[in-house]
């Protein structure tokens, strides 16, 4: 048995008289991962995993999940995965129970009690098995959004933007939950657009912006890769109206009408630009340095170029 | 492909379970919109009409008659409405997300469909006998063509609630096309009373032979022949059963 749970290559979606929602997207996570899709709304990190279960068709590329390709048996992907979408929706003729029996039996489970039970009392619901669920409060429908997702004992599970409008509180609950389950050996997918999120859960991450997958790696390498970077503020006492051309070849940006300019360093060229600096007629009053974070990384992967 | 016959039967109970919730509106309404009809046409009318061929008199020409359209509008709303209501609650995504393969689907809304007409249709009849006997002459007819009536108009609720957007949609096709058409198919009168023009236009409304398909079972005589009324009630089922079964599988309007 291979040991990869998803594997997405060439994905492409059109929407109809729409943008290109994912632009041949390649992915491949592997059992047991906790992976994060990071990337602000509209990315097409949820086009993605709607594709995986079946809401959205797809316009071309291929989708094979825990070794079944999509379009050989969309069913059978269908009992492997369960998906805890962004939207809370319920039928709201059912109590809590009874949309876990229900939900329970389209996976053909006929007795699912002891299970369901076990379900309602790890995520807090056991009070409100017998409630309807329009009386269930916003949190507590996230909650059961994710038990429904689980009743069938999915072998992936997918988080479609989990905590959007969470409060603080639950959010640290459903996070504590839900890496419980990844240790216990679930693989889980997360789609988020909060960076704490992906950090605090996730060992590896996609960066996607636009229908692309911008970056991918270990969240901790891609933060190593990119806090090994450095701006470095120089206050002038002259507006500067042009980069001096011993500047060139570094990463600048002029600021505030030229009375700053920023130069990208990193660990290789520290050095080399504070000679070039000094080689230049800059009158250099002040100055400061910052660490670039992931959350800069990320901003600059995706919303920079939204303005462009 | 695995089949999943305990899934369907889940979806189908629930689809069940729905109208039975609201019974008072899913049962109780049709039975008294129909003690209506037989009341207005039946009591005022009964007397001035003539006996039809073999003794029948009106009311028990009319109570078939009411019994069927019960049915049609019964198994259409139920499917209709339960698909346009997924599609307001935005549970809609559920019949795709679920491990259930079109035809399932298709299955358990059609058979949940004919369950909820074929009640209204025995609570019409039941209710009716106190007013007037109506005979059975030939109960498999009966049982076959309210069970294929009521898979067609279930499938045809299906159709529709696929394809509106909104409740809107759902009433005016009911309103303006399914009600005149049953109206007019002779539900209230026989179609050879009618001037030999209007016989003609009405041999091309299919809901007419449906209608007089199931009649000819209680009250033994028939306008059109009942093997060409089976036929073409056959087809009418099987047509809509190939329209909503691409619609499921393609997606249609559910998918984007």
């Amino acid at each position: 048995m291979s040991d990869i749970a998803v594997n997405i290559k060439n994905l492409t979606k059109r929407y109809k008289d729409g943008p290109l929602a994912l632009d041949d997207v390649d992915l491949e996570i592997k059992k047991g991962e906790f992976f994060a899709l990071l990337g602000p709304n509209g990315a097409g990190k949820s086009t993605m995993i709607n594709i995986m279960s079946g809401l959205v068709k797809k316009t071309h590329g291929d989708v094979e999940i825990f070794g079944t390709n999509q379009e050989d048996d969309p069913t059978k992907i269908k009992f492997d995965i369960g998906v805890v979408p962004q939207e809370i929706s319920f039928d709201p003729f059912l109590t809590v129970q009874q949309t876990l029996e229900f939900q329970s039996g389209y996976y053909g489970i006929r007795d699912n009690k002891e299970y369901i039970e076990e379900v309602l009392v790890n995520l807090n619901l056991i009070d409100k098995k017998d409630a309807g669920t329009r009386q269930l409060s916003g949190g507590m429908k996230r909650r059961l959004l994710i038990a429904k997702a689980l009743i069938h004992k999915p072998k992936l599970l997918i988080l479609d933007e989990p905590t959007a409008g969470v409060d603080v509180e639950l959010r640290h609950t459903l996070w504590t939950y839900v890496r419980k389950l990844n240790e216990a050996g679930l693989t889980i997918l997360l789609t988020t657009h909060y960076l704490e999120e992906a950090e605090a859960l996730c060992k590896r991450l996609a960066i996607v912006d636009k229908g692309k997958i911008k970056a991918v790696g270990k969240t901790k390498s891609l933060i190593e890769e990119y806090s090994g970077k450095k701006t470095i503020s120089l206050n002038l006492k002259e507006k500067l109206k042009e980069v001096p051309s011993e500047l060139n070849k570094y990463e600048t940006q002029i600021l505030e009408n030229g009375s700053i300019l920023e130069i990208t360093l990193d660990p290789s060229n520290t050095e080399h630009v504070f000679k070039a600096v000094g080689a230049t007629s800059l009158d250099v009053t002040n100055f400061s340095v910052a660490e670039q974070s992931l959350e800069d990384v990320f901003l600059k992967l995706t919303y920079e170029q939204h303005e462009k | 492909m695995k089949s999943n016959t305990y899934g369907a039967y889940t979806l189908f109970k629930k689809e069940v379970n729905r109208f039975k919730k609201v019974w008072v509106q899913t049962l109780v309404s049709p039975l008294v919109s129909n003690l209506l009809f037989l009341a207005v046409f039946g009591l005022s009318l009964n007397r001035s009409m003539p006996e039809l061929d073999g003794g029948v008199t009106y009311l028990q020409f009319l109570v078939p008659g009411l019994v069927i359209m019960g049915m049609m509008n019964n198994a259409y709303q139920n499917s209709s409405s339960s698909i346009v209501i997924a599609k307001y609650n935005q549970t809609i995504s559920d019949l795709l997300t679920i491990p259930l393969r079109p035809i399932e689907v298709q299955y358990a809304y059609t058979l949940a469909a004919t369950v909820r007409g074929l009640m209204v249709g025995i609570v019409t009849y039941i209710s009716t006998l106190p007013f007037v006997q109506v005979p059975i002459k030939n109960l498999p007819l009966i049982l076959l063509s309210s069970i294929l009536i009521n898979v067609a108009f279930g499938l045809l609720g299906l159709a529709v609630g696929i394809w509106g957007k909104e409740f809107d949609r759902m009433a005016a096709i009911q309103n303006f096309i399914l009600t005149p058409l049953i109206y007019l198919g002779g539900v209230f009168y026989s179609l050879s009373v009618l001037p030999e023009s209007f016989q003609k236009i009405s041999a091309l409304n299919p809901f007419a032979y449906m209608i007089d398909l199931l009649r000819a079972g209680f009250i033994g005589t028939s306008t059109f022949p009942i093997s060409t009324s089976l036929i073409f009630v056959g087809i009418t089922t099987l047509v809509l059963h190939l329209l909503t079964g691409w619609m499921l599988r393609t997606g249609y309007r559910i998918q984007s």
